[in-house]
């Protein structure tokens, strides 16, 4: 037993994917509560699919440098965010209509600019599936910084976020800056959305912004019952996860959201 | 930001009105929506706005509110204009809260205290004694605990009062609160607002139900874009008043009372 859990540990790369996994799982179920209860789940989606072109242009221009590619997905994440945000404000189209318009075509001008280098296939996948294996120790580092920025910022403004969440109009006569809030949660969703990009790549981050609150919704009849049962469902996916993807020889970033979408399935008889 | 932004402590001078509206005028898109509105509430004072669909009543409550603002004329809460103090509370017609978020009533009453708390500050015991007096005045605390996606809608309403007292609101504006509540808990929120009011509450709702404004408002304003009619409602809601704000298409009923009540009300379009 004590061999099961030791023998993938002693594996450097595996630690690092399993810290990291569990980080962006952690960081992804605490926006993802939000957004869930916001009804905004779908522009999570949104950005984690439109921030591919940013990454394509980083791929190419530093060929092979995988830190500098996060960067570029870090700033494209956050100016789509801000984007998106100004979509929802104005306009003719309906809000979902306008970002899905916008986020398939960004996501094809993505795969299109991919497509353009040589052995694209297997870089393409790892953009689309994640990587968590090949995370770097500096990598980690950025991660682990990340998502305790955000978390840390969400504890910050904690009543702020579920005061303008429960009832906007009221926050608003209380004088609270309820459109910089929305801003706010996108951004960090667009930085939680680059973490998660890594472990499950772009296909598979709305399951991690999600799922684990959903499985927190069912269980708490508090918000902080449901951040907490959120954060750990997703802690958990991080772990077994990979311990999965060891042993079963299945792709980490699928592992992961089998382990989290199985969760949701054992809370679904439980529900309060 | 938000930090010590109180409710003007200092005793305010009784000249002073707690709301104070002087020939407000809006106009959407060259439409007037109202016009010369003009009244004054002092502090204790309870005031039923009436009128059909479409009358204005909506914006009147907004712009007191701070929401919107007026084309012309001005609106003056203790003598300061409106948006800069948490000491209104509004309870919208459709209340955009999520109903299904995942929170007690304490916790709702408890946001009242947002706005006294400060930026980057946590609630603390103070905070939460004061929501659960707040819940005790409008006869919710033994509801404390329960979720809010449980509560009935005359609770609902009794809950975001609390939360309003919470935030320690010396104005309420209610916006038809009696929609979709059934006799008797139209009457109970109506005697609450009425001992709120005695307790030195101005309170500002917007009704369509004529019957029972006589019988817990001592002051009625009768809209329709403007003011048709404004002061005691046994003086004011005459037939003739009535059916100008209202339209032939108003049947008036006299009742053993001697007041009227209306069998039907139709927008005049």
């Amino acid at each position: 037993m004590i061999h099961f859990f030791a023998e993938p540990l002693s594996f450097g790369f595996f630690v690092r994917a399993m810290l990291a996994a569990m980080a962006a799982s952690a960081a992804c179920a605490t926006v993802g509560t939000f957004l869930i209860l916001r009804g905004m789940t779908f522009l999570g989606d949104a950005i984690a699919h439109a921030i591919l072109p940013g990454v394509a242009i980083g791929y190419l221009i530093h060929r092979g440098e995988r830190s500098a590619v996060f960067y570029w997905a870090l700033g494209t994440a956050v100016v789509t965010s801000l984007a998106v945000g100004a979509i929802g404000k104005r306009g003719r189209l309906k809000e979902d209509t306008a970002i899905g318009i916008v986020f398939a075509g960004m996501f094809a001008l993505g795969v299109g600019l991919i497509s353009t280098a040589r052995g694209y296939a297997v870089d393409l996948m790892h953009f689309l599936f994640g990587n968590v294996l090949a995370v770097s120790p500096q990598d980690l580092w950025l991660i682990l910084g990340l998502c305790g920025g955000v978390i840390l910022v969400v504890l910050a403004l904690w009543k702020e976020l579920a005061l303008a969440t429960f009832d906007s109009l009221f926050a608003r006569t209380l004088r609270l800056p309820v459109d910089a809030i929305r801003y706010l949660i996108l951004v960090l969703t667009a930085i939680t959305v680059v973490t998660a990009l890594r472990v499950v790549g772009v296909a598979l981050t709305l399951a991690m912004l999600v799922t684990p609150p959903a499985t927190g919704y069912l269980l708490a009849k508090r918000l902080p019952g449901m951040v907490g049962i959120a954060v750990a469902a997703g802690v958990l996916s991080g772990f077994w996860g990979l311990y999965f993807s060891y042993y079963l020889g299945m792709a980490p970033g699928a592992a992961v959201v089998l382990v989290a979408t199985g969760l949701f399935l054992l809370a679904l008889p439980f529900r309060r | 930001m938000m930090r010590g932004k109180r409710c003007w402590q200092e005793p305010h001078s009784p000249e002073v009105p707690a709301v104070e509206v002087r020939e407000v005028r809006v106009y959407k898109d060259s439409v007037p929506v109202l016009e010369s509105v003009s009244f004054a509430l002092s502090p204790g004072e309870a005031l039923a706005v009436v009128g059909p669909n479409g009358a204005g009543k909506t914006t009147l409550l907004s712009l007191i509110a701070g929401l919107s603002r007026p084309t012309f004329g001005e609106v003056r809460i203790f003598g300061h204009p409106p948006g800069r103090h948490v000491c209104l509370g509004y309870l919208p017609q459709r209340s955009q809260a999520e109903w299904n978020f995942p929170a007690t009533v304490l916790d709702v009453v408890l946001m009242g205290r947002v706005g006294h708390v400060g930026l980057f500050r946590p609630l603390t015991s103070l905070d939460r004694k004061k929501a659960e007096k707040a819940l005790k005045r409008v006869g919710l605390e033994h509801l404390a605990g329960r979720r809010v996606r449980e509560l009935s809608g005359g609770e609902q309403k009794r809950m975001l009062i609390a939360r309003a007292l919470a935030q320690e609101a010396r104005i309420l504006l209610l916006d038809e609160p009696l929609t979709a509540l059934d006799a008797v808990a139209q009457e109970n929120l109506l005697s609450l607002l009425k001992d709120l009011a005695g307790q030195g509450l101005t309170i500002i709702v917007a009704m369509h139900e004529l019957d029972l404004v006589a019988k817990y408002f001592p002051h009625v304003l009768l809209l329709r874009t403007r003011p048709i009619a404004l002061g005691d409602p046994k003086e004011v809601l005459t037939p003739e008043a009535l059916r100008a704000a209202y339209g032939p298409a108003l049947h008036l009923l006299p009742s053993a009372m001697g007041t009227w009540a209306v069998g039907d009300i139709c927008c005049p379009r």
